[in-house]
C-alpha cells in the first residue's frame, strides 16, 4: 500500500515539520514529567483553591457515548457545546459545524451542504452526488447517514439549535466503534434532556436569506419522575445568486414537530424521541436528459422530502463501574425528486456494554442489527434494479481500555466485526495509546482500518450520465453509469498523532494524520455496443463503477481555545490539507483530490460579553483556493448579537458572510473538465446576509 | 503569490508559538481539567464553608467535622484526596463511607448517593430533623426534603437548594450560597 506513495518535496517539508514538533513535545514532556515527579502536593487537593462561583464555571471533561472524556480521547475529537452552537448566530446544523476546527463545510445552495474532513467531500459525483460519503453523522444514536447514495441530505436534516446539548466530532476513522462508512470521520448531534428544557419558548424571527422562521417549544413534567418536551419548527429560505446575480431558483421550506421525554428510575433512564417533517424546495437541474429533442435542458423541479422517526433508549447502571444502553429505532424518509421517487425504512437495534472486569481493563462491547427496507419508483434517467430491496445489517464491536501503567500510559484496542449483504463481512479494528504525562496535557498515537461499503445506487442503480449522440437510425445515444455487483468496500488505512494542552485558561490541541486509501471509486471508460434502453426509443452505451483509484491524504489540524476572561473568549482553529489519488486501472480522473479542496483553512472567533446580558460575537472565516474547482479563496465575516432586555425575552441580530455581496464556496466547474456533463444540482453564490429574531420565555 | 508566502510564515508561527508556549508554560496550573466527581467533591467542600451548624451539632471536644458517603461511593478515593489534612473553623474534615443509614453517627454532612433514590424518602424520615447538611444528585432530592440537590447541566454542576428544610435541622446557609442555586424551595416542608 505505502509503496505506491510519491514522495515530494511538500512531503519533506512536512517530515521535517514533524520532527521539530517531536522534538519539542519530547522536551516539553520531559520538562512536565520532572515537575510532576518532584512534586508531592496532589494537584487534585487544589480543586478546594476554586471558589464556589469558580467551580461553577469549570466544564467536567463528561463521557462521550463510548469512548471516555474529550481530554483523554485518543483520538481528534472536539466538542461543541450548547452556548457556543447559540453565540455562533448558525441557524442550520452544518452552518454551526464550521466552527469544528478541521471540518471542511461548503454550502452548495439554499439547501445544500457538504460536510466533511480531511477531504473527500464528494463534490458532483454524479446525481445526488453532493455527497460527503466518508464522513457518518448521528442524531441522538439515529444514523443520519442515507444507504441510497453514501452521505448525508442534509436538506432534510435540520434541528432547534437552542434544544442542542452539543456536538461532538471526531475527526479520522470511527469505524473500530461506530462501524463502516466513519471513514473520514463522525458528527454526533446530541440533544438536551428534557429536563433542560422546561418552560415554554417561543422564537420568531426574519432576515434576507432566512426569510421567516419560528420555533416553539414546551417542556413539562409528568408524574414526578418524567420530563418531557414537545416542538416544532418552521423555515422558509429564499433563493440565492447564481454566478451572474440572477435569482438560482433554489427556495427551501421545511417544518418539523417532535417530543422527547425521559423517565428517571433509581438506576435506569428510559427515553423516547420522535419526530416529523416535511421539506420542500426548488432544485435548478443542469443538463437534464430527455429521450426526445433536444435531449438535453436546464430544469427547475419541486423536489419533496418528507420522514419521521420514533427512538427508544433505555440506559441502565448495573453498578457503579458498569452500565449497559438498549436503543431501538424506527425512521422513514420519503423523496421526491426528478426522476427519483421513494422511500428508505430503517429498522435498527443497538446494544453496548460498558464494564470494568478486570482492574486495569474497561471493556465495551455491544452488537446491533439494522434492517433496510426501500422501494423506489424508476424513470429512464435513473433507475435501480431491483426497484425495492430488503438488507440486513449485522455488527458486534469490542474494546479493551487497558491500563499498561495506571494514570499514565492506557491502550486501547478494539474491532467492529460487520456483516452487510452487498460485501460480507468487514473487519474494522483500531489501535490507540494514550499518554499522560502529567495533568494538563495527554499525547496519543493511533492506527486504523475503515471501511466505506458501497451504497444502494452504487450496487444497483443505473444513471444516464450524458447524451452521446443521435445515431444512424435517428435514435438517441446516452451514456449510462450502472452500479457493478463486483464493486467493493473502499478502504482506509489511518495513521494519526496528537496532543492536547490544557493551562491557564487555554487549551491547545494538534493532531497530524496521514491516510492511505485503497479501492477507492473510479469510473470505467465507455465501452461496448449501444443497447436498447428498455420501454423508450433510446440507446445507450455503458460505463462501470470500478475499485480503480487508490492514494494518500495527510494534514494538520491546530485549535487553540482561550479565555482571556470570564467575559472575553478566543478560539482560534487552523488546518492544513494534502491530497493525492491516482487511477490504477483504466478509469478517468473524477476521483482526483489535489487542487479539489482547500489546503488552508482559518477560523478566529472572538466571544465576548460585555455585560452579563449582552453579547458580541465575530467570527472571521478564511478559506483557501481551490484551483481545480475554479472557486478563489474567500475571506469573510460573521457577527452575532445577542441583548437579554427583559428577564423573559430577548433580541438576536445575526449577520453573515458581511465582507462581500456574495461568494462561491464549490463550483461545477470541475465536471466541465472531465468529459463528462452529468445531470446535477446547480451550484449558488452564497449572499450576504442578515437576520434577526425575538425570543420569549414562559 | 504573496497570499502563499503570509500563509507560509503564519502556519510557522502558529506551529512555534505552540511549541514554544508548551515548553514554557510548565509553571502555572491553574485550570486542570477535572472530571465530574472531583468538581463535585470541590462543592462539597465549599458546601461546608457557607453551612453553619448549630454549636450542639458537635460534641463538645470535638474537632472532627464528617462527610459521610450514603450508598455507592461514585468518588471513590477522590472525595479523600481533596479534603485530606484540610480543616474548616478548625475542624478537622473527615470522610466516611456507609452503606446503609442505619450506620450513619456522628456525621455532619450527607452525600446521599443516586443508588438510594429508591429508599429517600425513608433515609430522610430517618434522619429527620437532625442537623446535617443532607446532599444528594436524584432528581426529586429537593421535592423529597433533601437540602440541597446536585445536578449537571452543559457539563457544568448546578444545584438546587431546599432552604426551609436547612431551617428545619437548624443549619444556616448562608446568603452568596443561595444566591447561586439555580432553584429556591421554599414552599417545601420537610420529607416524612
Amino acid at each position: 500500500m505505502q509503496g505506491r506513495i510519491i514522495m515530494g518535496p511538500r512531503c519533506h517539508r512536512f517530515v521535517q515539520r514533524g520532527l521539530l514538533f517531536f522534538i519539542f513535545a519530547c522536551l516539553q514532556i520531559a520538562c512536565a514529567g520532572k515537575q510532576q515527579y518532584f512534586s508531592h502536593k496532589d494537584p487534585l487537593s487544589r480543586i478546594t483553591e476554586y471558589s464556589i462561583e469558580q467551580l461553577m464555571d469549570l466544564e467536567f471533561t463528561g463521557m462521550l457515548k463510548k469512548n471516555g472524556s474529550v481530554f483523554d480521547t485518543p483520538a481528534a475529537v472536539f466538542t461543541l457545546d450548547s452556548e457556543q452552537l447559540t453565540r455562533s448566530g448558525a441557524m442550520t446544523i452544518p452552518d454551526a459545524l464550521r466552527n469544528i476546527p478541521g471540518l471542511q463545510v461548503a454550502q452548495h445552495n439554499a439547501h445544500s451542504w457538504s460536510v466533511t474532513a480531511r477531504g473527500f467531500d464528494g463534490i458532483n459525483q454524479g446525481m445526488g452526488g453532493q455527497f460527503a460519503n466518508k464522513f457518518l453523522v448521528l442524531q441522538d444514536g439515529r444514523s443520519l447517514y442515507t444507504p441510497l447514495f453514501s452521505g448525508v441530505s442534509w436538506e432534510a436534516q435540520d434541528v432547534l439549535l437552542e434544544d442542542l446539548a452539543r456536538i461532538e466530532v471526531v475527526r479520522g476513522p470511527g469505524a473500530s466503534l461506530w462501524g463502516a462508512n466513519a471513514v473520514n470521520g463522525i458528527i454526533n448531534i446530541i440533544s438536551k434532556d428534557a429536563r433542560d428544557t422546561q418552560g415554554a419558548k417561543v422564537t420568531f424571527g426574519m432576515g434576507t436569506e432566512n426569510r421567516s422562521f419560528t420555533h416553539f417549544r414546551y417542556g413539562g413534567m409528568l408524574g414526578g419522575t418524567t420530563y418531557y418536551r414537545l416542538y416544532g419548527k418552521w423555515l422558509a429560505v429564499d433563493p440565492l445568486v447564481d454566478a451572474s446575480g440572477h435569482s438560482a431558483n433554489d427556495n427551501w421550506h421545511t417544518l418539523r414537530v417532535g417530543f422527547r421525554s425521559e423517565t428517571y428510575f433509581a438506576s435506569s433512564t428510559l427515553m423516547f424521541t420522535g419526530e416529523k417533517y416535511d421539506v420542500n424546495m426548488d432544485v435548478m437541474n443542469l443538463n437534464v436528459l430527455s429521450v426526445e429533442p433536444p435531449y438535453q435542458r436546464n430544469a427547475i423541479s419541486e423536489d419533496s422530502m418528507s420522514g419521521a422517526h420514533l427512538l427508544g433508549n433505555l440506559t441502565h447502571h448495573t453498578s457503579d463501574s458498569s452500565e449497559f444502553s438498549l436503543q431501538i429505532y424506527f425512521d422513514r424518509a420519503r423523496q421526491k425528486s426528478l426522476g427519483l421517487s421513494g422511500r428508505i425504512d430503517t429498522y435498527d437495534l443497538d446494544f453496548h456494554h460498558r464494564s470494568h472486569p478486570f482492574r486495569r481493563h474497561e471493556i465495551i462491547w455491544g452488537g446491533g442489527y439494522r434492517f433496510i427496507n426501500d422501494n423506489f419508483l424508476t424513470s429512464a434517467l435513473f433507475s435501480l434494479d431491483p426497484s425495492g430491496r430488503k438488507v440486513d445489517l449485522w455488527s458486534a464491536f469490542v474494546q479493551d481500555g487497558y491500563a499498561i501503567k495506571p494514570a499514565v500510559l492506557t491502550l486501547t484496542m478494539g474491532s467492529k466485526f460487520e456483516h452487510n449483504d452487498y460485501t460480507g463481512i468487514e473487519i474494522q479494528p483500531s489501535l490507540r495509546l494514550l499518554w499522560t504525562p502529567d495533568y494538563t496535557s495527554r499525547a496519543w498515537l493511533a492506527a486504523s482500518r475503515a471501511v466505506r461499503t458501497p451504497s444502494r445506487s452504487e450496487k444497483d442503480g443505473n444513471i444516464l450520465t450524458r447524451f452521446l449522440t443521435v445515431d444512424r437510425d435517428s435514435v438517441p445515444v446516452f451514456i449510462r453509469e450502472e452500479g457493478t455487483h463486483s464493486f467493493s468496500s473502499e478502504h482506509l488505512f489511518a495513521l494519526e498523532a496528537g496532543y492536547r494542552k490544557r493551562q491557564a485558561g487555554m487549551t491547545w490541541d494538534v493532531t497530524a494524520y496521514y491516510h492511505f486509501y485503497k479501492n477507492l471509486r473510479a469510473d470505467s471508460l465507455v465501452f461496448g455496443f449501444p443497447k436498447s434502453l428498455p420501454g423508450v426509443d433510446a440507446r445507450y452505451q455503458t460505463k462501470h463503477i470500478l475499485n480503480g483509484a487508490e492514494g494518500w491524504a495527510r494534514g494538520v489540524e491546530l485549535s487553540n481555545q482561550w479565555r482571556i476572561s470570564p467575559r472575553f473568549e478566543l478560539r482560534t482553529a487552523y488546518s492544513f490539507f494534502d491530497a493525492k489519488l491516482k487511477i490504477s486501472e483504466v478509469g478517468d480522473v473524477f476521483q482526483q483530490q489535489s487542487g479539489r479542496h482547500p489546503k488552508h483553512q482559518m477560523i478566529v472567533s472572538s466571544l465576548l460579553a460585555p455585560a452579563r446580558d449582552f453579547q458580541t460575537d465575530l467570527r472571521f472565516r478564511f478559506i483557501d483556493n481551490q484551483p481545480l474547482r475554479g472557486v478563489p479563496m474567500y475571506f469573510t465575516l460573521d457577527a452575532h448579537l445577542f441583548w437579554q432586555f427583559h428577564s423573559r425575552a430577548s433580541l438576536t441580530i445575526v449577520g453573515q458572510n458581511l465582507l462581500q455581496p456574495s461568494h462561491a464556496e464549490t463550483s461545477d466547474l470541475f465536471v466541465k473538465m472531465v468529459p463528462e456533463i452529468r445531470t446535477r444540482t446547480a451550484v449558488s453564490n452564497i449572499q450576504r446576509s442578515v437576520l434577526s429574531k425575538i425570543e420569549f420565555q414562559f | 503569490m504573496y497570499l502563499n508566502r503570509i500563509i507560509q510564515v503564519f502556519k510557522d508561527a502558529i506551529l512555534v508559538a505552540i511549541l514554544v508556549s508548551s515548553v514554557f508554560g510548565q509553571g502555572s496550573v491553574s485550570d486542570l481539567p477535572f472530571s465530574e466527581y472531583e468538581i463535585k467533591a470541590g462543592f462539597l467542600y465549599n458546601f461546608c464553608l457557607f453551612v453553619d451548624w448549630p454549636a450542639e451539632a458537635f460534641a463538645a471536644d470535638s474537632t472532627i467535622l464528617r462527610i459521610g458517603i450514603l450508598g455507592t461511593d461514585r468518588f471513590k478515593t477522590k472525595l479523600k484526596r481533596v479534603v485530606a489534612g484540610k480543616t474548616i473553623r478548625n475542624k478537622k474534615l473527615v470522610v466516611s463511607t456507609y452503606r446503609s443509614i442505619d450506620e450513619v453517627h456522628n456525621c455532619h454532612v450527607l452525600f446521599i448517593s443516586r443508588s438510594e433514590t429508591k429508599r429517600l424518602r425513608y433515609i430522610l424520615g430517618k434522619i429527620g430533623t437532625a442537623s446535617i447538611l443532607t446532599i444528594g444528585e436524584s432528581h426529586n432530592f429537593v421535592e423529597s426534603g433533601g437540602m440541597i440537590e446536585l445536578f449537571n447541566k452543559n457539563r457544568k454542576v448546578r444545584f438546587n437548594i431546599n432552604q426551609i428544610a436547612a431551617r428545619q435541622a437548624g443549619l444556616r446557609i448562608s446568603a452568596r450560597l443561595l444566591n447561586l442555586a439555580e432553584n429556591l424551595k421554599l414552599s417545601y416542608t420537610n420529607g416524612k
